[in-house]
């Protein structure tokens, strides 16, 4: 009543005694509530007491592993042993020789999914329209220098596939293409989609490959038939590497028997 | 004679309280309600997403990152907030014994807020997301946010210091604590990742952090606060030990600000950081357990009233989640655990665990005490009631262990050295499955509550003199089982 | 119900006095924060964003030359942005040409279904 204006007059058809019942009914909820009391102060057991002393162990031992707490400590960066290095037990697992070709083929076909796929398919039979099939074309099977060009530099203008004449534009693919990477990918793509040529583009040859992409210059931009037919119908410079000679998968070095 | 004259200026009291502040705490409630059901059905999608990964796989704004990342947000920021802002406004008006007088500045604040929700997970699901956890609300949203929350919480403060004097309820430590604990969090964390240029895999750790101070510093004092208010309320009796209550909110202020950075332990951070998160997060097991034996002790005394009274059982179902908080909180930050569970489900099962099996439940609790006070009318249905609180612990009791436990076994798998990683990936399938049905479980019973409490919003709720209780006990009314019926 | 415990000028200071607490950590670290803070010279992460940057400026140079105007004979290489002027001028200059296309339903194809 103290925050309204003005108290309500007496009058004789008011019944303070129903206004309140009216008001107490009004406000049930509120009406019945107990009081909040605060003060109770009972023991606590000693249960609790020994589960927060275990806590506080195990918390203290994680702090303490930590190290030194102090400004200094922030300087270090290296958390050791937390992650995997070698496999628990002490081994290392050394990789079993394979042959070269079919490490090249591995290697070279996760760049192709990468780097290939979108344009020319996963099985290498292009979109029909704008981009020509790797499989059974002279381009891929022919000669190795001719071939690391146009994936160096790109394409550009007609180019006669398979009997067709494909009309499309090729980017460079030298981007981050290490000469390991080129070497895999075209000796993948010689000896796929239905290509037999059965050899290795070596490393070496990739990296005469990637020189002479250099010395055409990164700025002539992508390369075009005439110019592959006239400079580029050889074969990369570079010793012929044997396809079953033995490597170690990742070093790519050739193992003596 | 005078007691009843007093216990009438008491009524006459709180019902002036209430009717102040009707307007913006049953807003909050209501718009935070209709976030909760809109998470909720986001969380199912991210979770059927997760074993079922075509599904509805031609909506590119509902894909799994940002369907995620939304559920997430909406239940923070949509429903979380909204909760607490109403329990804050109407606890603290009623601990100071003071009407509110600003209640359009906080109502209009509220719709604010909303906008600023709306705004954000319309972001998020078309792309725009920060990608910083629980703060990807494009980062224009943050100033909003933080406007809104200055005009909602500092008029609390203001009723805080012209209060009528004399005892500083328990309730009142933690509310002013999370009030301004929050601000402090909020902008340390923003400034930090947003405004100043800082080291990226430092703005990593800082989202960390912010993610566990969010919800030790904020939500968890905010629950507290709450139970400490129901607990003593309906069951009558005193708080159990009111040194405990002392020493249990001194303990989370102490170890809360320190927790959060430990989910980047073995990142290249100075290594300290790690251990004093996991330190500070095992140490949590001390004022869960300090609370939850002080709340739950409360009940215990009048363990009639538990069984009868929904507002209670929510409490006390948040409070024992609490405790499981505290308890897992020392098995996930072990280190030698942490390195399997640190990228696995494990983190989600034990944030729903403090969002929705502590905070929501707990809110849950503080919505059917509140309700019927503020609009003067009873429950409708104990049957709802009763689907929405079994639903409800079912359903949060399946998500936290199917996601801890499938997290645990997920981390270990990803830690065996030799075998695939796709064994780790796919063992969690069964999980889950087990989730998406968890998740619908929680979308049924809050589909119950958004109803119950639309209904009692838009005033149709009972009007009697009796409240309505789990168990039917007045038969021996003089006013019948129903009560006495206004028709005022 | 003390009224002398509730003034104005008791919220007016309270309503100040919350906002700056609230303010105050942010204010803080803004403050705060530049004496704290320290560049990290580190001559190892140095070399690596050197090389890092390196390999991205061969590949900006190298996807350059896709994006410059180039004429080769017949075709031409023309940046994405002009691409359909470009084509559209092409096809201004050019005749129609004669195709063996035919359209359902127009003379010819009736002529030749006739035929059938």
């Amino acid at each position: 009543m103290s925050e309204e204006n003005s108290k309500p007059d007496l009058n004789e058809d008011s019944n303070v005694l129903e206004s309140h019942m009216d008001l107490i009914d009004a406000s049930a909820a509120s009406s019945r509530e107990n009081h909040l009391r605060e003060n109770g102060m009972e023991p606590v057991s000693l249960w609790v007491f020994l589960a927060c002393g275990i806590a506080l162990i195990i918390g203290g031992a994680v702090i303490g592993k930590g190290g030194s707490i102090s400004f200094g400590a922030l300087n270090d960066y290296v958390l050791n042993g937390y992650i995997q290095g070698d496999p628990p037990g002490g081994e290392v697992v050394e990789m079993q020789p394979k042959p070269i070709i079919d490490v090249f083929v591995k290697n070279g076909a996760k760049i192709y999914q990468a780097k290939c796929q979108g344009c020319h398919q996963s099985n290498g039979l292009g979109d029909g329209a704008n981009y020509p099939p790797l499989g059974n074309s002279e381009w891929v099977t022919g000669e190795t220098a001719a071939l690391s060009q146009i994936i160096m530099n790109g394409l550009m203008g007609p180019i006669e596939v398979d009997g067709r004449v494909w009309n499309g534009a090729m980017p460079s693919q030298a981007a981050g293409m290490t000469a390991a990477d080129l070497a895999a990918v075209m000796t993948y793509i010689r000896n796929s989609f239905g290509n037999e040529t059965g050899d290795v583009v070596s490393v070496e040859m990739g990296e005469n490959a990637i020189a002479k992409y250099k010395e055409r210059g990164v700025a002539a931009g992508p390369i075009q038939v005439a110019e592959l037919e006239s400079k580029y119908k050889l074969n990369l410079e570079g010793e012929v590497v044997d396809p079953q000679v033995k490597v170690n998968p990742e070093t790519l070095e050739k193992i003596e028997e | 004679m005078s007691n009843q004259l007093s216990n009438n200026l008491d009524s006459s009291l709180r019902t002036s309280i209430d009717r102040s502040v009707s307007n913006p705490v049953m807003f909050f409630f209501t718009s935070g309600a209709a976030w909760l059901a809109v998470a909720v059905l986001l969380g199912i999608l991210t979770s059927v997403k997760s074993h079922w990964p075509s599904f509805l796989e031609g909506c590119g704004a509902l894909n799994t990152g940002r369907a995620y990342i939304a559920h997430l947000n909406v239940l923070i920021y949509g429903w979380a907030f909204q909760a607490a802002f109403g329990t804050i406004v109407w606890l603290m008006a009623r601990l100071c014994r003071k009407p509110s007088e600003k209640s359009g500045v906080i109502l209009m604040a509220g719709h604010l807020w909303n906008l600023g929700v709306s705004i954000g997970i319309i972001g998020i699901l078309l792309g725009k997301g920060t990608g910083v956890p629980w703060m990807e609300f494009p980062v224009a949203t943050w100033v909003i946010f933080l406007i809104c929350y200055v005009l909602i919480a500092v008029w609390s403060f203001i009723q805080f210091r012209v209060r009528e004097g004399g005892h500083v309820y328990v309730s009142q430590w933690y509310l002013l604590s999370a009030i301004f604990l929050f601000p402090w969090i909020y902008g340390t964390a923003n400034i930090f990742i947003f405004v100043f240029d800082g080291h990226p895999v430092m703005t990593s750790a800082i989202a960390a952090w912010y993610k566990s101070a969010v919800v030790l510093l904020f939500f968890i004092p905010i629950a507290i606060a709450s139970a400490y208010y129901i607990a003593p309320k309906v069951t009558g009796r005193p708080v159990y030990s009111y040194n405990l209550a002392i020493f249990g909110f001194w303990s989370l202020m102490a170890v809360g600000p320190w927790a959060g950075m430990q989910k980047l332990m073995g990142a290249p951070l100075p290594p300290l950081l790690g251990y004093l998160g996991a330190g500070a997060a095992i140490l949590f097991f001390i004022p869960a357990i300090t609370v939850g034996l002080n709340i739950l002790m409360t009940v215990r005394s009048n363990g009639e009233r538990a069984k009868q009274s929904p507002s209670l059982r929510f409490t006390a179902a948040g409070i024992i989640a609490l405790v499981t908080m505290g308890i897992f909180g020392i098995f996930l930050n072990l280190p030698s655990v942490l390195q399997g569970v640190q990228f696995s489900m494990s983190g989600y099962g034990y944030e729903m665990l403090a969002l929705y099996g502590v905070f929501t439940m707990c809110m849950f609790g503080a919505i059917y005490f509140i309700v019927p006070r503020i609009t003067m009318r009873e429950w409708l249905s104990i049957r709802f009631i009763k689907m929405h609180f079994n639903l409800s612990v079912y359903g949060i009791i399946a998500i936290v262990i199917g996601s801890i436990l499938g997290g645990y076994l997920q981390g270990n798998a990803q830690q065996a050295w030799d075998e695939p990683w796709m064994n780790a990936a796919t063992s969690t399938y069964a999980w889950n499955v087990f989730n998406s049905f968890a998740w619908f479980f929680i979308l049924i019973s809050n589909l119950f509550f958004c109803l119950h409490l639309l209904l009692m919003w838009m005033r149709l709720g009972r009007r009697s003199n009796h409240p309505t209780l789990l168990i039917e006990k007045h038969g021996d009314s003089p006013h019948g089982l129903e009560g006495k019926i206004q028709t005022t | 119900m003390d009224p002398k415990r509730d003034t104005t000028l008791k919220r007016f200071g309270a309503f100040w006095i919350g906002l700056f607490i609230i303010l105050s950590f942010g204010l803080a670290t803004l403050l705060l924060s530049p004496f704290f803070t320290r560049e990290i010279e580190d001559p190892a992460l140095q070399k690596e964003y050197d090389a890092r940057l390196a390999v991205k400026e061969e590949i900006d140079a190298a996807q350059a030359t896709q994006l410059e105007y180039k004429e080769n004979g017949e075709s031409a290489q023309v940046p994405p942005k002009q691409a359909y002027k470009f084509t559209a001028k092409q096809l201004l200059e050019s005749k129609p040409t004669k195709s063996d296309q035919v359209v359902p339903g127009s003379p010819t194809d009736l002529e030749l279904n006739a035929k059938k």
